[in-house]
């Protein structure tokens, strides 16, 4: 449990000379831990969590994910070590609007490596859509859309799965539903980083990181500066 | 996989699509159009201008005037200067003996029309009007050696009331100039008798012959004041069997150089002199030449308007797409999959485009064969693969720069919303 899987090395994030939307910020975080990331709107949190998915890349600093340092990786290795190695959850779900809840998780092992229809299937079943397969994201309500989108993370065997407000667009029955899955997949050991404005789902992760114009406090130390913005 | 995206993304985007594969169809057909015309145009329009009469002509070497077609001088009738029929044949024994498509030998004489002060002085020749000619000596032996030849393959473009003359051994049948058809009113059916006085020393002898009228010939031309007869006829009437005046010869020189008949004719008659209608072959290879020029341009300015309206369709398609495309790099999607994918795209839109294009593009050519030739264009099947090629060449070289915005699309950005 104490091995490191992910190093921030004094990252910094700049738009501009005027936008720092990370400052010098460090952060550790174990193997198949839990860490919740909260803070309001703006704080820089889904930035942070975009650099650990390599979807952006810090303006300086290093980021080390089981120990490749990814600050240093092109635009091609940026996406295949992304693939090999983070899941991503999303707000919005992001599914392919023509494709089936089946051919939105095939696309992920497709664009990773080959197809495995059946494989495909029981990740959908143990999210359960077993009986959605053929459907196409408008056919499906929001919280099946968004654990289509779970089971697409998972299809690739991530050992870091993120997820940006994964309960964000949902009720609190189909919240619930997500949040016992990634529950769950915490159980069964997958590193996750979980974006949130809601202290309450926060509060489910072994750690709460709270971000704050572009610095990390701990929840203690910066519980009453949330309460304050 | 692959196919599977592929296929759903265009189904599910149908009415876009459509609007390029119809962008790609146009620039496709009118390529198709004109290169079908343009391949043929060179014969069609050789053929159309040999309509409008010979492009060589062939005289005697001697001192000459200049009469009866602009910008050729004949050799003068009055001089005693021939060209032997038997030598006719040699023409066929050029090495361009297949661009040859017809000749007609003349012999020029005014005889005299009516009777006593109703007389009057008409120019008459005699020529072929469609007779088999034999090739003594073929220049190769697989060279047929009948040739059937005369004015009526020279000059088909004349409007003839009545009938040709058909029979090669018709010496009673005549067709006339209308204008003298009005001088001596004659019409259809109509016999007449033309006198020739032949001076000899003080004395003249006449010599007479009657002829009907089965063809009235109009022309514009000097044809129009004429009267043609079997060359037989005219060779009897004028005691002067076996020589001709002239020869016109209507020569299909669009890939070979005219000056090549003439002087390989020159050397096969050493006695005669070729020369080109140096007006119609200079008029007809510039007007080939801008007609070309045009339909190149035509075709470019088609395939650029295409390749814009493709252009259009797919930046339109990659915005529309921007969060898909940030998906597919978000779950690992490298940029050349995503390249693939619309390059795959613009490369179906061009083959549908292309061929669609390619069909409408045959129909669009016999429209302006009728138009412009008054015949159809034949179908070239080898405008197949150059019609898909410039479609999909156009198709994937409009996707360049929505391509490069595809890439360029960054996840973080697109994936929330920005």
């Amino acid at each position: 449990m104490n091995e490191e899987i992910i190093r921030l090395q004094a990252i910094k994030k700049y738009y501009d000379e005027s936008t720092h939307v990370l400052e010098n910020l460090n952060l550790i975080i174990h193997k198949g831990a839990w860490t919740s990331i909260i803070g309001p709107s703006g704080s820089g949190k889904t930035t942070l969590l975009n650099i650990i998915g390599c979807l952006d890349s810090a303006t300086a600093g290093s980021v080390f994910i089981n120990d490749t340092e990814i600050t240093k990786l092109n635009q091609t290795q940026l996406t295949r070590f992304r693939r090999e190695n983070i899941g991503l959850i999303f707000q919005q779900y992001h599914l392919v609007p023509y494709l089936t809840a089946l051919e939105n998780v095939m696309m992920a092992q497709y664009y990773h490596s080959v197809i495995d229809e059946e494989k495909a299937t029981e990740t959908l079943k143990k999210v359960g859509l077993g009986h959605r397969l053929d459907h196409v994201p408008s056919h499906l309500s929001g919280g099946e859309q968004q654990r289509v989108c779970i089971a697409r993370a998972l299809i690739n065997e991530p050992k870091i799965l993120l997820a940006d407000e994964p309960t964000g667009n949902l009720d609190q029955k189909n919240g619930e539903i997500v949040l016992n899955l990634i529950r769950q997949l915490h159980t069964e050991g997958h590193t996750i980083i979980l974006v949130t404005h809601n202290p309450d789902i926060a509060k489910l992760g072994q750690r709460i990181i709270t971000v704050i114009d572009g610095k990390i406090c701990s929840d203690s130390t910066c519980s009453s500066e949330i309460n304050e913005k | 996989m692959f196919l599977r995206i592929l296929g759903k993304s265009i189904l599910k985007r149908k009415s876009r699509i459509a609007i390029a594969v119809i962008s790609v169809i146009i620039g496709s057909a009118i390529a198709t159009a004109l290169l079908s015309v343009s391949l043929d145009v060179s014969e069609k329009v050789g053929i159309e201008f040999r309509k409008y009469g010979a492009n060589l002509m062939v005289v005697p070497k001697s001192d000459t005037i200049q009469v009866g077609f602009p910008g050729v001088e004949f050799g003068s009738v009055t001089e005693q200067r021939y060209i032997n029929e038997s030598d006719l044949w040699k023409i066929k024994t050029i090495y361009w003996r297949n661009n040859v498509l017809g000749f007609a030998p003349f012999l020029y004489q005014v005889v005299n029309v009516g009777e006593g002060a109703e007389r009057q002085n008409v120019v008459l020749a005699g020529t072929y009007f469609d007779k088999n000619v034999v090739v003594l000596q073929p220049y190769s032996p697989h060279d047929n050696p009948m040739f059937i030849t005369g004015i009526q393959k020279i000059s088909p473009w004349w409007s003839v009331n009545g009938f040709w003359i058909t029979d090669q051994n018709d010496t009673t049948n005549s067709m006339i100039g209308i204008k003298v058809a009005e001088t001596l009113h004659l019409r259809i059916g109509d016999s007449y008798t033309i006198h020739y006085d032949e001076y000899v020393g003080d004395a003249i002898n006449e010599t007479s012959h009657n002829l009907t009228v089965i063809g009235i010939i109009e022309t514009d031309g000097y044809e129009d004041n004429q009267i043609f007869v079997n060359l037989q006829v005219a060779q009897e009437l004028t005691h002067r069997p076996g020589k001709i005046h002239t020869i016109q010869v209507s020569a299909l020189c669009n890939a070979c150089p005219v000056e090549a008949f003439v002087e390989e004719i020159q050397a096969n008659i050493p006695y005669v002199e070729a020369r080109t209608v140096k007006q119609l072959a200079s008029a007809e290879m510039n007007i080939l030449g801008k007609i070309e020029n045009m339909m190149f341009l035509i075709t470019i300015v088609g395939l650029i308007a295409s390749a814009l309206g493709v252009m259009t369709t797919m930046v339109t398609s990659v915005i529309e797409r921007q969060k898909e495309i940030g998906l597919m790099k978000s779950v690992g999607a490298e940029n050349k999959k995503i390249i693939s994918l619309f390059l795959s795209e613009a490369t179906i839109i061009g083959i549908i485009g292309g061929i669609l294009g390619y069909l409408i593009g045959i129909l669009l050519a016999q429209f302006i064969g009728f138009s412009v030739f008054s015949m159809s264009i034949t179908p070239r099947f080898e405008v197949i693969p150059i019609s898909i090629g410039l479609s999909v060449g156009v198709a994937l070289l409009a996707s360049i720069l929505p391509v490069r915005r595809a890439v360029s699309i960054e996840p973080a950005i697109v994936l929330r919303g920005e």
